[in-house]
This record gives structure tokens, sequence and C-alpha cells, in this order.
């Protein structure tokens, strides 16, 4: 093989490799760079041209490209601002970004209803809630925790106590007792936990 | 070279002719790159089409900062491997076949046969055989390659002393 071979080179190869240059510049990887030019060199010229149905193909796509392009711009020129603006609300809402958002928004209203539902104001209210009479004493009272929901209504209904507030924080209550009662019996009933006057 | 740019830049501007000269220029160029990739007519002629498509859509976005050709083997570059994507046939280049230990040493006189050398290219991995295409057919830089492909330029300078020695090896074992 010798130099005539780069007469035949295809007009858009380069007169020598710029990657060769690069790599080492050994005559004997000069010659090797050589032969692989002439051997690509070749096997282009064996492949058989792409059809010209292929270029026919490519000029259809485009001018159906082309073609929806304008119509696309003809539609948003020809939109009244009312109809633009429910595009354009309508593009907002559908993007993901938006979404994620209101997802995030709506799960702070509702932790942030949560908490305020829940500051201070009781779950549930007894019957009797706010119907103080303001004769009698007033005392907040813890029940004991493994006390039976009927064992305190029986102690309620036998002392003649009400509830008028609670259950507030460490289910704490406040109830009326009648001012004739013995204090210290109720004390020590074995229901109450906790008992002292309110003021 | 130039002529290209210039043919890219009418382009932008709507000039058929311009881009029906790019095309007679550089398909058969562009085609014979697709083609060493995917080995399937068809389907290279499929890719072809598509490349030309987006030279057409993205000729106004073309900066000038690389060869036109550079540009257009790199829009097809990237349509192949969607193909390969969708085909699931990436191949590993660090486990390829052709990869054997052996004697390493230069002998230009392997590359003399073209016949051998041209079915040598043939069997090598379509990584290796692109590689050397770039490098040694097209004339692109390393640092060019390098943009191409994505990858740094001294893993183009490896790759592509793995492909020269995965040739060699081929021929070898063709002649013992």
């Amino acid at each position: 093989m010798g130099n005539e071979h780069n007469k035949e080179k295809h007009p858009l190869m380069a007169t020598s490799s710029e990657g060769l240059k690069e790599d080492n510049g050994s005559e004997i990887q000069e010659q090797e760079t050589f032969y692989l030019q002439r051997a690509f060199q070749e096997m282009e010229k064996e492949i058989s041209l792409p059809s010209e149905e292929i270029f026919e193909r490519i000029c259809n796509r485009i001018v159906i490209e082309e073609q929806e392009r304008p119509v696309k711009e003809n539609v948003k020129k020809t939109q009244g601002p009312g109809t633009r603006l429910f595009e354009w609300l309508r593009g907002l809402f559908s993007s993901p970004g938006l979404a994620w958002g209101l997802c995030g928004a709506q799960a702070i209203v509702f932790v942030f209803a949560f908490l305020v539902l829940n500051s201070g104001k009781p779950s549930f209210e007894t019957m009797t809630y706010g119907q103080n009479s303001g004769h009698n004493q007033v005392f907040n009272v813890i029940f004991k925790k493994n006390v039976k929901f009927g064992d305190v209504v029986s102690f309620l209904q036998k002392h003649h106590m009400k509830i008028i507030n609670g259950p507030l924080g460490k289910d704490l209550f406040v109830i009326e007792i009648e001012k004739e009662k013995d204090l210290e019996r109720i004390k020590k009933s074995g229901i109450l936990e906790f008992m002292g006057q309110a003021y | 070279m130039a002529e290209l740019e210039a043919l890219i830049d009418r382009i932008a501007l709507n000039d058929r002719e311009a881009f029906a000269q790019l095309y007679n220029v550089t398909n058969r160029r562009v085609y014979f790159y697709i083609l060493g990739l995917v080995k399937d007519e068809t389907v290279a002629q499929d890719i072809l089409a598509d490349t030309f498509v987006e030279v057409w859509k993205g000729a106004s976005r073309f900066e000038g900062r690389s060869k036109a050709l550079t540009w257009i083997i790199g829009i097809a570059r990237n349509l192949a491997l969607k193909f390969f994507k969708k085909r699931k046939r990436f191949e590993n280049i660090d486990d390829h076949h052709e990869l054997r230990n052996g004697n390493s040493e230069e002998f230009a006189e392997r590359f003399a046969d073209i016949e051998d050398l041209k079915a040598g290219l043939e069997k090598l991995s379509w990584k290796h055989r692109e590689i050397l295409h770039l490098a040694f057919y097209e004339g692109f830089t390393y640092e060019e390659i390098s943009k191409m492909l994505s990858i740094p330029v001294n893993t183009v300078k490896t790759r592509v002393f793995h492909a020269r020695k995965a040739l060699r090896q081929l021929l070898d074992n063709d002649k013992d």
C-alpha cells in the first residue's frame, strides 16, 4: 500500500487525522492509521446509498411539521383575552409543580386546623357543661385512671355533684359540690386522684 | 468545511435548497456512521431520516461551536443510542470478547490487508468501531470526540487504544 491512496480520500475527510497527531507519532501507528482510513473509505464506498425515498420522507415530515406550527400560532393569535386566560390557567393548574404545591398547602391547612381545634377546648362536653349555679363550691378533680364510667356517674349522683367544665388538660374536670357536703368523705371515696379548690 | 456551516445558517432561515445541498453532501457519510453502529439498513435509514429532520428543526440553534459534521453526527449518535435503549442492546466495552491478553506489539503489516481489516472492523464492537471511525476516518480531535460522546478526553484516548488493540487481536485470530 502506498501514498497514492491519499488521493482517493473522501472530500469531507481531513487530510491527516488530528486524532493521530494527539496519539503518538510513531511510524507504525501512522501506517496503521493510513490503512484504517483506507478500509473505512472502501467500506463507505461499498454501502448502498440511502434511497431517494428517504429524502422525500424527510421533506414530507418537515412539511407536515411546518403546517402544524403556523396552525398553532394562528390559534394563539385568534384567541380572545378570556380564552387566553383560560388557557393560561389550564396550563398553570395542569403543571405538576403547582399540584404538589397545592397538596402541601392543603396539608398545612389541615394540620393548622387540627391544632387550633384541639387547643384547650375539650373534645367532648357533659350535659351540665357551664351550668354553674354560683351558690355551691367548685372543685378541680382528676378521676383515677382505672375508674369505670359507671362508677363516676354513680359517684356524681350519690353526692349530687355535677361536672361544669372539662375534661381540660390532664383530664381535669371542674365539678360543683353542694356546700353542706362532707369534702373529706368525697376525697376518700377512692375514685378521685386529685381534688382541689377551684378559684 | 465552512460551506457546511454556511448551509446550516441558510437552513436556519428555512432555505430548502440549502437543506437539499447539505443532505446531498453529507447523507452518505452520516448513513455510513449510523450503519456502523446499528448494523441494519432499515433502522439506519430511519435514523438518518430522523437525523435530518432534527437538523432542519435545530438549525437555528446551531451556534458553530463545533464543526457542522460533528454536530450532525452527534444528532445521529443520540438517535442511534435511543434506538439501542429501546432494543436494550447496550454492550459493555469492558467485558467484550475481543479484548484478551495477548501480544500487543505494533504490527502495521496486519493492517495491510484491507479486506481483512474491513472484516475486522465489521467484527469490532460498535463502541470500538465508532471511536476508530471518529478519530481516524472523520479526523475529529480527541476534544471534539470527547464533547460528542460526553466522555473525558482521557477516556477517548483509552478507548482508541483498546479499539486498536482489539482490532489487532481480531486480525491475529483470523490469521491463526
